[in-house]
């Protein structure tokens, strides 16, 4: 039987064996094991997808929209990630021309979109005037991270939207002029390499409602590209993107543009950070004032960035060494109109429409401030008592988070096998202790 | 009453620069768990951190000791190190009296104890020249 968490993350009931791989390496500690089975904790999670990676039988997937749901529009439009360009060893025309051939009416980039993002963000940096650092946007899995952990941080978020979001917004109005169609008859869908992104178009934050129709993981059509990809007939002239788009798919192709148009600040430092410990690591030292003078945090929840992502197929370093080829190789103009992506950034396109939220109450131990105390002395108490291993056996990541479910109500002391043992024993010595006492009528031993 | 103030000790050795932070780090997750604002939390982060910092660079090694109560939160550091001649001096911004090594390293720009101040509600500070400080402070917590 299938979990489903969000409606995004599904576990696998069937194939899932309760070991606790995907839980240790939970960076987010969002995965407890419960009667055998792993579940997920939605307040903590962040939907990075780092789970579905370490699964050693494949258990945890995303539940995805499949290409059958695309029956139910008139026109469709595929607007895929950049890092399917670096799924197969062909040229991202080929790949466009077979998501045409695979049931899409039309295709998209997302890349192009980042071309706009880049620019709208270079106005924004020019512009700005509140705390640094400025934090990319690009990966909804640090935005969630940053909600969760470091809402100190929330107004510094850069608040461009998604490429998709951005390309899918334009598309919906122009086509639906061209093709004399209703707003509802076309379906747009966001090809995506993470589940934090399917998540980021179902359940967005950042607007009223997502101009997307839906996110189908590149993995989910992964197998029907292979096979359709040597059937196309004539490759069409699909790629419009150029290096600065196609680049966002891997790290550091965010701050590259913004280098190459100088609008980093020359007395500031801006740096690239993959993996989520390692943002973790960075946001800490930033929010205690360790790390300083930092202009924008290119983060990115993935090794490698978005070709690292989760529902993607090929190898990640592989991914990345042909983005890195197909960016070098590329000298064409972008044909964005850098001053209509100004004006338009200026009457407040691109822009976020809400206003992101922190979610603390994931981190924080009770709401009301004299229990959040009673719990934390408890909590460092049972804490103390506890082994100290971290060995995963009572189905918590460590024995801190096993301390903190046991105040929380959501485990029990016992859990420990150690403190279970203990318990045993003492209890062993009780029986012992019983079994020699014998009424004062009997001689003595 | 008594049993609604949590303390902690932490030992921090003078010149370990690698794990320089790591108590502000614990004194700033425990605030988060216990609800308090980002903002705040923020400010006793930075303070807690210069006064961490200032161990690290001039100091042999020292003691964070940190108390929660209601109304208001307590955080001493106290340290085994040369002492500050002229605690005055080294409250205005810029004066420095960090090695320059530790200058070169991006540390000691003077602005340790001014930004303690800033941050905290009230500061303490003993030193005697040659034994060591005692840097007190304490912040009034938005809630009772």
């Amino acid at each position: 039987m299938k979990i489903s968490y969000k409606g995004i993350i599904a576990i696998d009931e069937d194939k899932c064996q309760g070991c606790v791989n995907c839980m240790m390496s939970c960076r987010a500690e969002a995965i407890r094991i419960y009667e055998g089975k792993a579940r997920i904790l939605t307040d903590r999670c962040i939907y990075c997808g780092k789970c579905f990676r370490d699964c050693p039988v494949g258990a945890i997937d995303a539940k995805p929209h499949l290409l059958g749901d695309l029956k139910r529009y008139r026109y469709t439009i595929a607007v895929p990630s950049p890092s399917l360009y670096a799924q197969f060893p062909v040229s991202p025309n080929r790949i466009l021309s077979t998501l045409k051939l695979i049931g899409f009416d039309d295709v998209y980039e997302a890349a192009l979109g980042a071309e706009i993002a880049s620019i709208a963000t270079q106005e924004y940096l020019k512009e700005y005037r509140g705390s640094y650092p400025i934090i990319s946007s690009l990966c909804p899995a640090i935005i969630r991270l940053v909600q969760i952990r470091f809402p100190n941080f929330i107004d510094q978020i850069n608040p461009i939207e998604l490429p998709a979001e951005i390309m899918a917004k334009n598309l919906r109005e122009e086509k639906t002029k061209e093709l004399g169609l209703s707003k509802g008859k076309i379906g747009i869908f966001y090809l995506v390499p993470c589940p934090a992104k399917m998540v980021a178009v179902a359940k967005t934050e950042t607007k009223y409602k997502s101009n997307l129709n839906g996110a189908i993981p590149i993995s989910a059509v992964y197998g029907e590209l292979l096979r359709t990809i040597k059937e196309v007939p004539e490759e069409e002239d699909l790629q419009k993107a150029t290096g600065t788009g196609v680049g966002w798919a891997v790290k550091g192709g965010e701050i590259r543009e913004l280098e190459r148009r100088r609008s980093l600040r020359e007395d500031k430092e801006s740096i690239v950070v993959d993996g989520i410990k390692n943002v973790i690591n960075v946001l800490d030292g930033i929010e205690n004032g360790k790390l300083r003078n930092i202009e924008f945090i290119e983060a990115r929840a993935c090794p490698e960035g978005c070709v690292g992502g989760a529902l993607t197929v090929a190898d990640r370093y592989v991914a990345r060494g042909r983005i890195r080829k197909l960016v070098i190789s590329d000298e064409k103009e972008s044909e964005i109109k850098r001053e209509e992506v100004i004006k338009h950034f200026r009457e407040g396109d691109y822009v976020f429409e809400k206003r992101l939220s922190p979610k603390s109450f994931a981190i924080c131990l009770d709401s009301d401030p004299v229990k959040a105390v009673e719990k934390m002395k408890l909590r460092d108490e049972i804490h103390g008592s506890l082994p100290g291993l971290d060995c995963g056996a009572c189905g918590a990541p460590n024995c801190r988070a096993l301390a903190d479910d046991v105040v929380q109500g959501r485990a029990e002391i016992t859990d420990c096998i150690f403190k279970w043992r203990e318990k045993v024993k003492d209890l062993t010595q009780e029986v012992t202790h019983w079994a020699e006492k014998k009424p004062h009528s009997l001689p003595k031993r | 009453m008594e049993n609604r103030v949590l303390e902690w000790n932490y030992e921090i050795e003078g010149r370990d620069f690698r794990n320089a932070g790591k108590i502000s780090s614990k004194v700033k997750e425990i605030l988060k768990e216990l609800g308090f604002d980002p903002p705040f939390v923020r400010r006793v982060a930075i303070a807690s951190y210069e006064a961490e910092m200032n161990i690290v660079c001039h100091a042999e090694k020292g003691m964070l000791h940190f108390t929660v109560s209601p109304g208001e939160l307590r955080i001493v550091v106290r340290d085994k190190g040369p002492g500050i001649p002229d605690i005055e001096l080294a409250m205005q911004e810029g004066y420095s009296t960090a090695p320059p090594e530790i200058r070169e390293m991006g540390f000691g720009a003077g602005m340790g104890l001014p930004n303690i101040k800033k941050n905290v509600t009230i500061l303490n500070i003993v030193s005697t020249v040659g034994e060591g400080t005692v840097v007190e402070m304490i912040i009034t917590t938005p809630f009772q």
